[in-house]
């Protein structure tokens, strides 16, 4: 695949007026668009807090201490640019795709290369972890226009394959990872979901900015298949011949289990979950994603 | 299990043919891709485990049904007194048939007799086993035969009135078997266990058969069937003496007393005869009218073996019989005298011409030559060195069966047991001589010196002296006297009493030169003693001789019933698994297996 054609510059262009907001304060080292937890210097008034002995005495606001008597620090926000984490699953079952309907990798490749490009091109700075069974990919964010390119030949170059790990590769990266940056997983979430909820509530409790890109794929979720066939994994050899019309009420319930358990970590953990079928377009995704987040931007 | 088609068991591999189409079947399923296993598997969990057990079931019953099919078209053997053939390329068969008189003794009132239902057995046997080759040794006939048309054979081998020597019939057919080289196969034999057949007296020459069969290199697997006694019977026989028809009639022990309604034909006229009998022997007298030259038969009523029913007879007119008396001592001549004439009927004579007399009683020296065919009997000179003994000598054993000191008509045994010896002249019997009583220290009392000429020569050690024996009591002499006298006077008889002993195996009367000869039934065949089976596995020793009771009812088809067994087997597997995949589409987890 051909990393200039990851991207669809129309898409691009179209989303382009519509930034990637983080919905939490940042910690970043250069100067940005996104709220730092850390207070700093620009015009906003962030708030008065009481003096407390080390801080900086030409930081007093002296009129407020010539009316009350008392010390108190004038604080103002400090903004920060944004560190992007995509974190993509490659995992066998991510080459799954119904007929006519994109595989759910060349979703994923197509939405993590879409969502990198507007995070650098916004002066954020974007990184790329990937893995199946193990993390194989490891990009540290940057914000650098070069680094693009850097992103888009890893994420062409990128097969999905090998069984899952996906638990075990996000706790990895809660901890890698410094903290308070955005973190957007793609991943179809074929995994045990109680350890996926788990990964969440570390990666939160690392402060994580945490979204999800939950890919489906219909036939998948609905499993509306109308002969019998030889299922064969594609994490593994295992097979298994079944008829689908005789499951398909347990095989939905299986599904409506899994996916209880993730709504409910998605709850407790607040995570900015996105349930996308693979046959909406990867730009519509991507707009209600930004757009919701824009009304979330703290 | 034996199998009668050994070579169908070659299909049994078949039996994986379900595994096999089950597994092409597999095949057959379009292959997809599939990334949510963990759905699947979670959808198919719950009864996993006992559909994936049902459908092993399917595959077994599938497989079973086959293996059972194939068993059931070779045909097992289970059980049955055909069970255990031996299988092979080159199997033979080896029959040694009991064709002997009792043979024709109906196994059940008006039944089929013991012979009919053995042939009935061996037709559905030999149809069932098919034998490489087949050979019949009937011990009518006493010779092996091949045998390649059992039914034309079969036909042939009709009711005889002979007797039969299993003893014999085995060892000759241990012979042929031996000649015949390395065979494999069994011998059968078939037989009513009478004990005179089986020759019960004569153990020695079942060490003989016993040392036969373990000459062979490759000997047959023996088998014995046998009958049970059967229906109930007597026999009768008779013969005519001095214008007396003595009759015996036989029965078995536990026969009730009865009294017989006998049907007498004495040339043309017909007449009933009514005989009380009891125990198992009773024996009558009729008077036969003199100076006649007629035939006749007594019959008896109809019973379990009409062959044995039947007595056939002469009369004609006797000279009466002349005995030589020649004696050192009158007073031993005087005993003798009158016990060779204890009635007045015969002529004794004090010289000797032993060849016009029917017995020359000699006691003293015997003459240096003594004439071919002629008999004698015997007794040591009063100066011979005798022997006595400080105790009374008593008679240990005698023959009871035959010659001069058999038991009556009656079946009393002579009082021999009685009988006291105190002197005797000491004697050694010639290897070939019959020895007819023993002392009880061992020495001879009474025997017949071998000769090949016709002579009949009877000796006995002791006197009929009161310092010598008890003998001149007369108890035991006067039988024996008379006895060798009839043995005797049969060279001048005008009927000849003569057992059948070949082909057409017929008793009757037939005219001969000068009088008649009477054929009747060997008197072996009036012992309808059966041997009870421990008695028959002490008779043969250890010879494995596997015995196998075959009824009237029984047929050799139950060993055969087998395979519809096997059928049944196989009918039940297909149904048990046409239940197991008969199961709602919508409960099916997983496809049918193939049909």
């Amino acid at each position: 695949m051909n990393p200039a054609q990851l991207v669809d510059p129309a898409v691009v262009s179209r989303l382009a007026h519509t930034p990637l907001a983080a919905r939490q304060a940042m910690l970043g080292h250069m100067s940005g668009r996104h709220q730092s937890p850390h207070r700093g210097s620009s015009v906003e008034f962030a708030e008065y807090r009481k003096y407390v002995p080390g801080d900086d005495t030409r930081r007093v606001d002296w009129r407020v201490y010539a009316r009350s008597d008392r010390f108190y620090i004038k604080e103002f926000e400090a903004d920060t640019n944004l560190r992007l984490c995509l974190i993509l699953d490659t995992s066998g079952s991510m080459a799954f795709g119904s007929e006519g309907v994109p595989k759910k990798w060349d979703y994923a490749v197509e939405m993590a290369a879409t969502l990198a490009h507007l995070a650098i091109r916004q002066g954020d700075a974007a990184g790329l972890y990937a893995g199946g069974k193990d993390l194989h990919c490891a990009i540290p964010p940057s914000r650098r226009p070069t680094h693009l390119m850097a992103l888009q030949e890893a994420l062409a170059n990128m097969r999905p394959e090998a069984s899952t790990g996906l638990a075990s590769h996000l706790h990895q990266l809660a901890e890698e990872i410094p903290q308070r940056a955005l973190v957007i997983l793609i991943s179809d979430l074929l995994d045990d979901p109680e350890d996926i909820v788990d990964c969440w509530q570390h990666l939160r409790f690392r402060q994580h900015d945490l979204a999800v890109f939950h890919l489906v794929d219909r036939e998948e979720c609905d499993f509306e298949l109308d002969a019998p066939y030889r299922f064969v994994d594609l994490e593994g050899d295992d097979v298994i011949i079944a008829e689908p019309e005789a499951i398909q009420k347990r095989y939905r319930e299986a599904v409506s289990r899994h996916q209880a358990v993730l709504d409910r970590g998605v709850r407790e953990c607040q995570v900015d979950y996105h349930h996308v079928m693979t046959q909406e377009s990867c730009e519509s995704v991507l707009v209600r994603f930004l757009t919701q987040r824009l009304g979330q931007q703290g | 299990m034996t199998f009668l088609q050994p070579a169908l068991l070659l299909a049994l591999p078949a039996v994986f043919l379900p595994l096999i189409i089950h597994l092409l079947h597999r095949q057959r399923f379009k292959k997809k891709d599939w990334g949510a296993m963990r759905f699947l598997r979670e959808a198919l969990e719950e009864q996993r485990g006992r559909r994936r057990l049902r459908h092993w079931w399917i595959l077994a019953a599938r497989m079973l049904a086959l293996a059972a099919l194939v068993l059931a078209v070779a045909r097992p053997l289970v059980g049955g007194w055909l069970a255990g053939w031996v299988g092979g390329h080159d199997r033979t068969l080896f029959l040694v048939l009991d064709r002997s008189l009792s043979m024709e003794r109906e196994l059940s009132g008006g039944g089929e007799t013991k012979r009919g239902a053995a042939m009935a057995h061996l037709t559905e046997a030999l149809e069932t086993l098919r034998p490489t080759s087949l050979w019949v040794l009937d011990t009518a006939h006493g010779v092996p035969e091949r045998v390649e048309d059992w039914a034309t054979y079969q036909g042939e081998m009709g009711a005889t009135q002979s007797g039969a020597n299993l003893s014999e019939a085995l060892l000759t057919s241990f012979q042929k078997w031996e000649s015949l080289g390395e065979s494999i196969g069994e011998c059968w034999v078939v037989s009513d266990g009478q004990a005179s057949s089986w020759r019960a007296d004569h153990p020695e020459q079942w060490a003989d058969v016993e040392a036969a069969y373990r000459r062979l290199t490759s000997p047959p697997k023996l088998r014995l069937l046998t009958f049970p006694e059967g229906a109930p019977n007597r026999a009768i026989r008779c013969r005519v003496k001095r214008g007396l028809l003595q009759g015996t009639i036989l029965q078995g022990q536990e026969s009730e007393a009865a009294r017989l309604p006998l049907t007498l034909i004495v040339g043309e006229q017909e007449r009933v005869h009514e005989v009380e009998v009891s125990g198992r022997s009773t024996t009558f007298e009729i008077a036969m009218p003199e100076r006649a030259s007629i035939t006749g038969l007594i019959r008896l009523p109809a019973d379990g073996n009409a062959a044995d029913n039947v007595a056939h007879f002469a009369v004609a007119e006797e000279r009466p019989p002349r005995v030589g008396l020649q004696c050192e001592d009158p007073d031993i001549q005087a005993i003798l005298a009158l016990a060779a004439d204890p009635l007045g009927e015969i002529a004794v004579e004090t010289t000797v011409n032993a060849q016009s007399q029917a017995l020359v009683i000699c006691q003293g020296a015997l003459p240096e030559e003594i004439p071919p065919g002629t008999h004698w009997l015997c007794f040591p000179p009063i100066d011979a060195a005798s022997e006595t003994s400080e105790t009374t000598l008593r008679i240990a054993r005698w023959d009871q069966q035959v010659g001069p000191l058999r038991d009556t008509r009656n079946g009393d045994a002579l009082p021999l047991a009685s009988m006291q010896t105190f002197r005797y002249v000491p004697r050694g019997v010639a290897e070939q001589g019959r020895l007819w009583a023993t002392l009880a220290n061992g020495q001879p009392w009474l025997w017949q010196s071998p000769h090949d000429d016709g002579r009949v020569v009877t000796s006995c050690v002791t006197l009929p002296q009161e310092d010598w024996s008890t003998l001149g009591d007369g108890l035991v002499l006067v039988p024996l006297v008379q006895r060798l006298i009839d043995a005797g006077q049969e060279r001048f008889a005008r009927v000849r009493w003569k057992p059948v002993t070949e082909a057409p195996w017929d008793v009757g009367v037939a005219p001969e030169e000068g009088g008649w000869t009477v054929w009747q039934r060997p008197f072996t065949e009036d012992d309808t003693t059966i041997l009870a089976e421990e008695i028959l596995a002490d008779l043969v020793g250890d010879l494995p001789l596997e015995p196998f009771a075959l009824s009237s009812g029984e047929s050799s088809a139950e060993s055969s019933e087998w395979w519809r067994l096997f059928l049944v087997v196989a009918l039940a597997f297909l149904l048990m698994e046409s239940i197991l995949t008969k199961v709602p589409v919508r409960a099916r987890q997983e496809p049918s297996l193939p049909r």
